[in-house]
């Protein structure tokens, strides 16, 4: 994604991608992640959720189906695109980038 | 996949959305399910789950957003939120409105004259096949004439390019009164001899009855008469059995053949009756020669004959003629031109200079807006800062800012269209009578079409540029980090320049205008500053013609003229009476070559040309023309008698230069004489216009005219009385006078001398006073500008004006800072302006009358007007925040 402005919508993005770099999972699994992997600090708003899934689909970075959860229900399961792989390493070095650089402001100050 | 996915899903709008909902309810269950495990009921956690998803319609929504082009719902939702937004700044809304309502009026104002004018086709079937054919002399200062009637029908016979030919010549007819004439009252309509090709070269069809047939042009079978609709259904009442009737016009009979169609007219709407012209047999009032050349000439080219073949033919016959008949057609030859470009040529670049100033009107209002949405997008700063929080991407956001724009031009387009329609009712109302098909003018599809095109073209150039900066600024600050990497700095001063800019195209585009109205004036001063040569105060004028039928020859019009003038003058309210054949500014003029005595002019050159007029002797007293030398015209000066002249200076000052004209002889009639002996020089009078010098000028007492050009030219007569009571009661007196002379006949657009010297400024008027109007319009648009420029600048540094004064700034220095912060953009725009100036002033040369297109007092004066304007606009405001209490500056920020 090159939407560089929105840093809300762009760290979104970089979160999905990198739960999604580790398999397969639905919109629920996505959210749970990233919940449980920051150690309670970082809450998925769920209502940006969605919207933000469909358009990292059209996109091309991710692909979603239809599949049988482990439970019967029928759920929509998301994957890394190989075009996502190429774009997550963009964002995470993107990010890297920014988050030495408020360090080291920090630090200063 | 993604283009064809997102199409399919446009198409399939119902299976994307139960899908979203499937996805969804999938989550809330899980959720609720998580919710249940901590030990809550099982429909508080679903209620749970679900809040925490949020509005689920709004998710749908915006996930389904995701899935389609949802462009076009976009735009809608867009619309109505630019005009809840404009419903909530009322201020803003009427301001923008109104402005582009000025701008987008005035340009489809105009833009439905040029197109009434200019580009609308003639009348006719395929216009662009139709030629004006002329005489074109190889002497410089004749030019291109009519042709003579022998010339015109070897044109007609020996040309090989053209379907057809036609020659006509305009004329007045006497429509008699009472029985057997529909009963109407005697009535003067203009009409037209031609030739019996006319309508075929036109191609029209009469509505009744039939076309002339080409045996008609011939004496003895040219009585027959073909109307126009509009004289048809005023004085005939549209009666369908019009065709076989007798009409009597100058006291001739002539048997109706036909009506022509509605809306047609030729050449212009003046004419309603058309006649044949009398080619072959004896014609009592025409002379049929090669010598006088008063015939109009139009063809239609030949399907697959180019233009360019076409003039090579004619210039084959051209020189034919020229050989065979040198004393007449040597140094002639033939040429043509469009007729469309004869009709619409004169009226283009008065029209196209105003198109290009509300043009300029446009681009002035349209920076006024963009400087008001720039000066707003401060204000909305938070409104856009939390769009962008929400997920409303740059994109989105430029792109609602951009539908804002526009449906804010479209109102002011809507509002535009009323004030268009004023304008033109306007225009119409007061425009110049001789700029053809003004009257036909309307507010219709094309103009429409182009109307919305410039609005919208304008909206998405002028309002891309502050949506671009708005969205970058609330990304930004939605973005909170962003300023640590210093971009709301960089955007701010983006911010700047942009309005800068602005503030530097208005300045400079109103200084064009300005200088072209300035321009525009000073040559319409010039114009009605100019030495008439005649008073026109106080002098009322008609025209009588006498016709054939009464007035048989010279002698018997003379003797009529002669009790004309005499029963007007015993008139105790009239001062002076006289009479000319050719009145100054009517239209009317004669050239005719002369030869002077003991002077034999160059072999090449010809005789020398000079207008010929014939007077009263009481005419020059009548018209107020001064005697500068000599005497005028008086009693002895009978036919007869010995025959006299009277000169103009400039005649005096070609041919006699340094030496005493007074005494000397020249002939009209060729070197065998009569000789006319000249007793007097009169002034120079602007007969063709007045912006046209005088040419030489030889005037003769009416009554020695030669007898054959008295009855063949002198017909019509223009009365000029002097009086000092009211123009129409001299007309009323005029119409009495007439009548105990000659009951049957009319007294002919009588009128004060005034209204010709009117009528002679109207175009220069007309265009002096729209280009005023535009220039003052750009003006104050500019003038808003830039006031609201420097009041947004000190709402901005409200607070540091306040700490300056908080510190002991004076008065002095707070006006200073205010007023020089846009000093410099309006310094740069009068320079960019008066450089643009230079540059377009001179397409207006030819519009220009003693005045320069790059006059350097007009140029500084237009410059030291704008940037008083400037000054003034900046300082109001600034005196203002040098009035600030700085306790209460400070406590506001």
């Amino acid at each position: 994604m090159s939407k560089r402005d929105n840093v809300l919508q762009g760290t979104l993005d970089l979160l999905v991608l990198r739960t999604l770099e580790r398999g397969p999972l639905h919109g629920f699994g996505i959210a749970v992640h990233i919940q449980a992997a920051s150690g309670d600090l970082l809450r998925v708003e769920e209502g940006s959720l969605y919207p933000a899934l469909h358009r990292l689909e059209q996109a091309g970075l991710l692909k979603g189906e239809w599949s049988e959860s482990e439970k019967g229900r029928r759920a929509r399961v998301y994957r890394l695109t190989a075009k996502g792989k190429r774009q997550l390493a963009v964002e995470e070095e993107k990010w890297q980038r920014l988050a030495r650089g408020v360090a080291a402001v920090l630090e200063f100050a | 996949m993604s283009f064809l996915g997102r199409l399919g899903n446009l198409i399939r709008p119902g299976r994307l959305a139960r899908e979203i909902d499937e996805e969804l309810a999938f989550h809330v269950e899980m959720r609720a399910r998580e919710h249940e495990a901590e030990g809550l009921a099982s429909d508080a956690a679903s209620r749970r789950a679900e809040r925490a998803l949020g509005n689920a319609l709004v998710l749908r929504e915006r996930t389904r957003d995701a899935d389609t082009f949802v462009f076009l719902e976009t735009l809608v939702e867009d619309a109505r939120l630019g005009l809840r937004t404009l419903r909530r700044n009322p201020g803003f809304a009427l301001a923008t409105m109104l402005t582009l309502a000025l701008g987008i009026g005035a340009n489809t104002a105009v833009s439905s004259v040029v197109e009434a004018v200019l580009l609308r086709p003639l009348p006719y079937p395929q216009p662009d096949r139709l030629f004006a054919l002329y005489q074109d002399h190889e002497a410089a200062e004749v030019g291109r004439t009519r042709a003579a009637p022998l010339d015109f029908l070897d044109w007609q016979s020996q040309n090989r390019t053209f379907s057809a030919l036609a020659a006509h010549v305009g004329t007045g007819f006497n429509l008699a009164g009472g029985a057997g004439d529909g009963g109407g009252e005697p009535e003067r309509v203009f009409g037209q001899v031609v030739s019996a090709e006319l309508f075929d070269v036109l191609g029209v069809e009469p509505i009744l009855g039939r076309r002339f047939r080409r045996e008609e042009n011939e004496t003895g079978r040219d009585q027959v008469m073909l109307l126009g609709h509009s004289l048809w259904q005023r004085r005939f009442g549209s009666d369908p059995k019009i065709v076989g009737r007798t009409v009597i016009a100058n006291d001739k009979p002539f048997v109706v053949i036909g009506v022509l169609p509605p809306g047609f007219s030729y050449p212009d709407k003046h004419y309603e009756l058309w006649t044949p012209f009398p080619f072959r047999g004896v014609s009592e009032g025409l002379p049929i020669n090669r010598s006088s050349r008063y015939l109009q000439v139009v063809g239609r080219l030949k399907p697959g004959v180019s233009p360019e073949q076409a003039q090579a033919d004619l210039s084959a016959v051209g020189r034919g003629l020229a050989e065979r008949f040198p004393e007449n057609d040597g140094h002639t030859g033939i040429v043509m031109a469009s007729l469309t470009e004869e009709y619409v040529g004169a009226a283009r670049p008065a029209l196209y200079l105003l198109l290009g100033a509300v043009g300029f009107v446009l681009l002035v209002a349209c920076a006024n807006v963009t400087s008001l949405q720039l000066a707003r997008a401060g204000a909305r700063r938070n409104e856009m800062a939390t769009r962008a929080a929400l997920g409303g991407g740059k994109l989105r956001l430029v792109r609602q800012l951009l539908t804002e724009t526009l449906v804010l031009y479209g109102l002011g387009a809507l509002a535009g269209l009323v004030f268009a329609q004023g304008v033109l009712r306007a225009v119409q109302a007061f425009g110049p009578s001789d700029l053809q098909r003004l009257d036909q003018a309307a507010l219709d599809g094309r103009v429409l079409l182009f109307a919305t095109l410039v609005s919208f073209t304008a909206a998405l150039v002028f309002g891309l540029a502050p949506a671009l900066d708005t969205a970058g600024r609330a990304a930004d600050d939605a973005g909170g980090l962003a300023e640590l990497r210093g971009r709301s700095v960089t955007t701010g001063r983006r911010h700047q320049r942009l309005r800068a800019a602005t503030l530097v195209a208005q300045v400079a585009v109103s200084l064009v205008l300005l200088t072209g109205a300035g321009l525009a004036v000073r040559s319409f001063a010039n114009l009605r500053g100019v030495e008439l040569g005649f008073d026109p105060n106080g002098a009322s004028t008609f025209d009588v013609v006498m016709p054939s039928s009464r007035f048989p020859d010279a002698i018997a019009m003379r003797s009529f003229e002669r009790r004309l003038l005499d029963q007007l003058a015993a008139q105790p309210l009239f001062e002076s009476v006289g009479a000319t054949t050719h009145l100054p500014l009517s239209g009317q003029d004669l050239e005719n070559s002369f030869s002077i005595e003991g002077y034999t002019p160059p072999a090449e050159a010809g005789d020398p040309t000079a207008s010929l007029h014939g007077i009263s002797s009481g005419y020059l007293k009548a018209m107020g023309i001064p005697v500068l030398r000599g005497r005028s015209f008086d009693g002895r000066d009978r036919d007869g008698a010995l025959p006299v002249a009277l000169v103009n200076q400039a005649f005096a000052r070609r041919y006699w230069p340094g030496r005493d004209a007074i005494g000397r002889r020249i002939s009209v009639d060729g070197p065998e004489g009569p000789w006319q002996t000249v007793v007097g020089i009169v002034a120079d009078v602007r007969h063709r216009g007045l912006d046209a010098a005088s040419k030489p000028e030889v005037l003769l007492p009416y009554v020695q005219l030669d007898p054959g050009f008295t009855s063949n030219w002198a017909r019509g007569i223009s009365v000029v009385i002097r009086s000092s009571a009211e123009p129409a009661l001299v007309a009323d007196l005029a119409r009495r006078e007439l009548a105990r002379v000659d009951p049957t006949l009319p007294v002919i657009r009588p009128r004060p001398m005034s209204d010709l010297v009117a009528d002679a400024v109207a175009q220069p008027q007309f265009r002096t006073l729209l280009l005023g109007s535009f220039a003052l319009l750009a003006l104050t648009l500019a003038w808003v500008g830039i006031w609201g420029a420097t009041n947004y600048f000190v709402v901005q540094r409200r607070r540091e004006i306040g700490i300056r004064m908080a510190l002991g700034a004076r008065r002095g220095s707070v006006l200073a800072l205010v007023v020089g912060h846009n000093t410099l953009a309006t310094l740069l725009g009068i320079a960019l302006g008066a450089a643009a100036s230079y540059a377009l002033t001179r397409s207006m040369a030819s519009l220009l009358f003693e005045v320069s297109p790059t006059d350097p007092a007009t140029f500084a004066l237009s410059a030291a007007l704008l940037a008083a304007a400037a000054l003034l606009a900046a300082y109001l405001p600034a005196s203002r925040a040098a009035d600030l209490d700085p306790v209460v500056a400070l406590r506001q920020s």
